[in-house]
């Protein structure tokens, strides 16, 4: 008693304030509510806000001081206020977002004008709907967590909705056996999970407006887009390496930038194929799998070199070697590649996409220009040219940080010349510019450099702070050589993260800072659970349930058909556990066993025991209707008897007795039947 | 029966069933050969509800959308035998109601006992009747009462009972038919204003002032009989006590003497049969207040003078039976 006394004004308290909602179907319907809406409320503009929780409390006081149900222009009017409100907020009617917001602001009047118990499983199944929709938005331990407490909320409540004409009721029980059921139904949602074929989304497509919610990578490079990144420490992607090993730079190349206008950056939309990139050189080979989180482009970050790549969504190889799949990549998707590394990227440049790929805009940049196109005289080799640019910016004494000195314009010209401060991107803009100025062709990689290990699983994480850009350029017999213009700056960078070799550490996330080890170390075991959840809870897909059922022992082309028959078997075994489970339970006394079994044979036969009749009664109320059976009843009931008021038989003797005393009668009662 | 026809689907399928609810004994046990079940309106519902859902997690493939929605199917799986064993192994007793008089409600005593213990919140449908009632684990049986408004007089049938549950989620219904043997005695109404019975029902040597019954204040010791603990205070005769003696009752239960011969042929000023039933109904009743000894005589046959409740219920349950245009 002692232990629930400090929750017992608590419990007081909340009935005084629920009223006479407490123990209905409406509470337990207004708590999976609140979990479904509060895991996306954020989500919401604040319009929506207002106008959820608006609703809610008018829902809950006109509920609270039991006023009937809103009817007529009220109704209509309120909801043509969520709908005009809704457009406002978003702009525009249809899609995901807006489609969200309409369901979450109408659930609330479909339940003020509520009258019935159907009425009132309508708003279950939009608070269904509304707990489905929380997944859009991540699908997290924490997620699934509020979502099946939701569900399981939704559940106990249509158990009491189908109570609500009984009056005065326990209201315990219904939960209880709502709750048995739901636990019994885990199993069965086990097997369902593995075995029935997940159908390769989307149907129909996704809205416009599907977003993946998250921040990452752009693939336009301006100053100061890449130093805004390194701040979050959010994952950007996790790695398993499966065979071979990464090497030291670990490179993870992303969208590749051809196209400056003397500002920013912009992959070219000219795609011509590059049977180049086909022949695969170097010996190292690395094959490994990526889980790369959601995000609004198609681009897929692989390890540098990387020449074959597949997963669960189509991928094409772009000309310049980079990956991407043909849609946004919204979902958390799993990728396997294969790289081998060593050799430049071989290409061989028309003429005309030299002069593309050298092209500066006339105004931009006078000073870099001018210092480029002054080693182009000095320098006629290539190599000689671009080490020439290397020992340009090595003199300059560059300095490395996340908060640059601001530039407006010729942001090449203000940092090798005024600044000489920069983070990745205008050292790699720098760079580019200069080189084109020097007749090479250079492009702007975007991407992510080194990752770290995480000691708990062993695969390696690449967060948004590991964001980065580089350069390739072309020289005449090679291919594409990668140059990264940081290292002239910080040697260390390529090779290690960024809080190891950044000098000012202000705002840079606390767990890079090397200080904080033990917080990582923590974290690093929450990140490799994660990571185990994404890939086999999160990220179960039609390609991991393959894999799954090959593990088994199926072949691909056979599984749907083997998946449905274990399907359905998978369902007649539950609906054969549900019938154990719900039998009669049985002694484990071997007489009183042997007895049930009469007694239900007998029942079976529209004679079931009263529960006040005694063996004997019974005994002599069924000779009176089986008079053929008599005897066998007598032989059954004897043994019981003397075992039981004692009679002097040892129990295991009686109840063998009792066996095969049942055995004859129930041949004698199939006689009786068919004669 | 009405002018509704009745298809002959639904003629097979009540055979059918009443074949399997026959019972030997007078007990009803729900057992498998009894039970049906099917989904419910709100079952359809539920389907349709994770249909959408099932859609919405395949078209953004969301594993856990997934996840969710097998499970409440699995759910719902689980929840056909748990609504079937809602109902399984209750025992269904129908009881015999008192008799009423046409027009009144009848009162069917329905016994629910469970064999086995859990909860079973159970609807019980007959005719123009309904009723809820449970049975949880600690209490094992529970007595109900059906409440079926009468028309008719006679000897009548509870008629087809279905006990049913939609326990635990609503998506399912197991129901069970039956068609109780037990009847009830549904005497004639008794005619409001019934004008009294001719004086030449009362029988010659015994008739006299007496018919009219005890009037108050003219009570002498005959009529009188001992007051017993409990009895009403209100109804002893005080002027016996205030002169000293004991408490005393008027006796008005006791033989009376009198005795009246009710005639079908005196209630020829009403309209019709059941009218004139009506009428000896009421003329019964009141010989029997005043504590008459009483008789009935009905064109086939005559019922000789008596006192006391089983004699009344014996020409009631003539009554009753009495054939409708026997006239």
């Amino acid at each position: 008693m002692n232990a629930t006394a400090p929750i017992a004004p608590l419990l007081r308290g909340l009935k005084l304030l629920t009223g006479p909602l407490a123990g209905t179907a409406a509470a337990p319907l207004a708590l999976a509510l609140m979990l479904a809406l509060g895991s996306q409320f954020n989500e919401f503009p604040l319009g929506i806000q207002a106008g959820i929780a608006v609703l809610a409390v008018v829902w809950f006081l006109r509920r609270r001081q039991e006023t009937g149900p809103l009817t007529g222009w009220r109704l209509w009017l309120a909801g043509l206020a969520c709908a005009l409100g809704v457009r406002w907020q978003y702009g525009y009617w249809f899609g995901q977002e807006p489609g969200v917001a309409l369901v979450a602001l109408l659930v609330w009047l479909k339940w003020l004008e509520t009258r019935s118990e159907r009425d009132e499983r309508m708003v279950a199944a939009l608070a269904l709907f509304l707990l489905t929709a929380v997944f859009l938005r991540g699908q997290t331990p924490l997620h699934a967590l509020a979502v099946f407490a939701g569900a399981g909320l939704v559940l106990l409540a249509c158990a009491r909705l189908t109570l609500s004409s009984f009056q005065r009721l326990p209201t315990d029980q219904p939960a209880r056996d709502a709750a048995r059921t739901m636990a019994w139904a885990i199993p069965l949602a086990l097997l369902l999970f593995v075995l029935v074929p997940r159908v390769p989304g989307p149907l129909w497509g996704l809205p416009a407006d599907a977003r993946a919610g998250k921040t990452g990578l752009s693939e336009t490079l301006e100053a100061g887009s890449i130093a805004q990144l390194a701040r979050s420490d959010e994952i950007a992607f996790v790695v398993e390496v499966q065979e071979g090993e990464l090497p030291a730079a670990r490179y993870w190349r992303g969208p590749v930038l051809e196209v400056y206008d003397g500002r920013s950056w912009k992959p070219s939309p000219w795609r011509a194929p590059n049977p180049a990139l086909e022949a695969t050189q170097g010996s190292a080979k690395v094959r490994y799998r990526s889980l790369q989180e959601p995000s609004d482009l198609p681009w897929i970050f692989t390890l540098e070199r990387t020449h074959a790549l597949s997963g669960a969504v189509e991928v094409e190889r772009t000309s310049t070697g980079s990956w991407r799949a043909r849609r946004p990549l919204l979902q958390r998707t799993r990728f396997t590649g294969e790289a081998r590394f060593g050799e430049p990227l071989p290409e061989a440049l028309t003429s005309t996409a030299i002069r593309a790929l050298t092209f500066l805009p006339p105004q931009a940049n006078p000073r870099t220009r001018e210092a480029g196109e002054a080693i182009a005289r000095e320098h006629l080799q290539p190599e000689a040219r671009l080490e020439a640019i290397a020992d340009f910016f090595r003199k300059r004494q560059l300095r490395y940080t996340l908060t640059p000195p601001p530039v407006a314009r010729d942001s090449a010209d203000a940092v090798l010349f005024d600044t000489h401060a920069g983070f990745c991107e205008h050292f790699a803009d720098a760079f580019a510019v200069m080189a084109r100025a020097a007749g090479l062709p250079a492009r702007i990689v975007l991407g992510y450099l080194g990752g770290e290990r995480n000691p708990a699983n062993g695969t390696w994480i690449i967060r948004q702070a590991d964001a980065h850009s580089w350069v390739e350029v072309w020289l005449a017999p090679h291919g594409w050589v990668r140059v990264d213009p940081t290292t002239f700056a910080q040697p260390e960078r390529a090779e290690r993260g960024l809080g190891e070799v950044l000098l000012e550490r202000e705002g840079l996330p606390l767990l890079l800072r090397p200080e904080w080890r033990w917080a990582w170390r923590l974290r690093a075991q929450l990140e490799a659970w994660e990571y185990g959840w994404n890939v086999w809870v999160a990220g179960f897909d039609a390609e991991r349930q393959h894999r799954l059922w090959r593990s088994l022992g199926w072949r691909p082309d056979r599984a749907l058909g083997w998946a449905l028959a274990a399907t359905g078997m998978a369902l007649a075994l539950a609906a054969l556990l549900a019938w154990w489970l719900q039998r009669p339970p049985t002694s484990r006394d071997p007489l009183e066993r042997q007895w049930h079994r009469f007694c239900r044979l007998m029942a079976r036969r529209g004679l079931a025991r009263a529960p006040a009749e005694g063996p004997l009664d019974y005994g002599r109320r069924l000779m009176r209707h089986f008079p053929q059976a008599s005897g066998e009843i007598e032989a059954l009931l004897r043994p019981y008897l003397q075992a039981r008021y004692g009679g002097g038989l040892a129990t295991e003797e009686a109840a063998a007795a009792m066996r095969r005393a049942l055995h004859q009668l129930r041949r004698r009662l199939r006689q009786e039947k068919s004669a | 029966m009405t002018g509704r026809a009745v298809p002959s689907w639904r003629k097979r399928l009540e055979r059918w069933q009443r074949r399997r609810a026959a019972t030997p004994g007078g007990t009803f046990t729900v057992t498998n050969r009894t039970l049906y079940i099917l989904p419910t309106a709100a079952g359809a519902g539920y389907a349709l509800t994770l249909l959408v859902l099932w859609l919405l997690a395949i078209n953004y493939s969301l594993s856990l959308g997934h996840a969710l929605v097998f499970w409440l199917a699995a759910v719902a799986v689980m929840a056909i035998p748990a609504t079937a064993a809602s109902l399984r192994g209750v025992a269904i007793d129908v009881g015999e109601p008192e008799a009423v008089f046409a027009g009144e409600r009848l009162r069917w005593p329905v016994m629910l006992r469970s064999e086995v213990a859990r909860f079973r919140p159970l609807e019980l449908t007959a005719p123009e009747a309904h009723a809820f009632a449970w049975l949880t684990p600690t209490e094992g049986s529970v007595r109900v009462f059906l409440e079926q408004d009468t028309e008719r007089r006679g000897l009548v049938r509870l008629g087809r009972l279905v006990v049913a549950t939609r326990h635990p989620f609503g998506w399912f219904r197991a129901w069970t038919v039956l068609w109780p043997t037990t009847s009830a005695w549904v005497y004639p109404r008794p005619e409001p204003d019934a004008p009294p019975w001719p004086a030449t029902a009362s029988l010659a040597e015994e008739a006299g002032a007496m018919s009219a019954g005890v009037r108050p204040g003219e009570e002498d010791f005959a009529d009188l009989r001992p007051w017993r603990a409990g009895e009403p205070l209100r109804r002893v005769l005080w002027k016996i006590v205030a002169r000293g003696g004991p408490r005393m009752l008027p006796r008005r239960e006791g033989p009376a003497a009198g005795t009246v011969l009710l005639r079908w042929n005196d209630t020829a000023g009403a309209d019709n049969v059941e009218a004139r039933l009506s009428r000896l109904c009421a003329w019964v009743l009141g010989a029997h207040r005043q504590g008459l000894a009483f008789g009935v005589e009905l064109p086939d046959g005559l019922m000789p003078p008596d006192r006391g409740e089983s004699h009344l219920h014996a020409v009631l349950r003539r009554l009753a039976l009495f054939p409708p245009e026997a006239a």
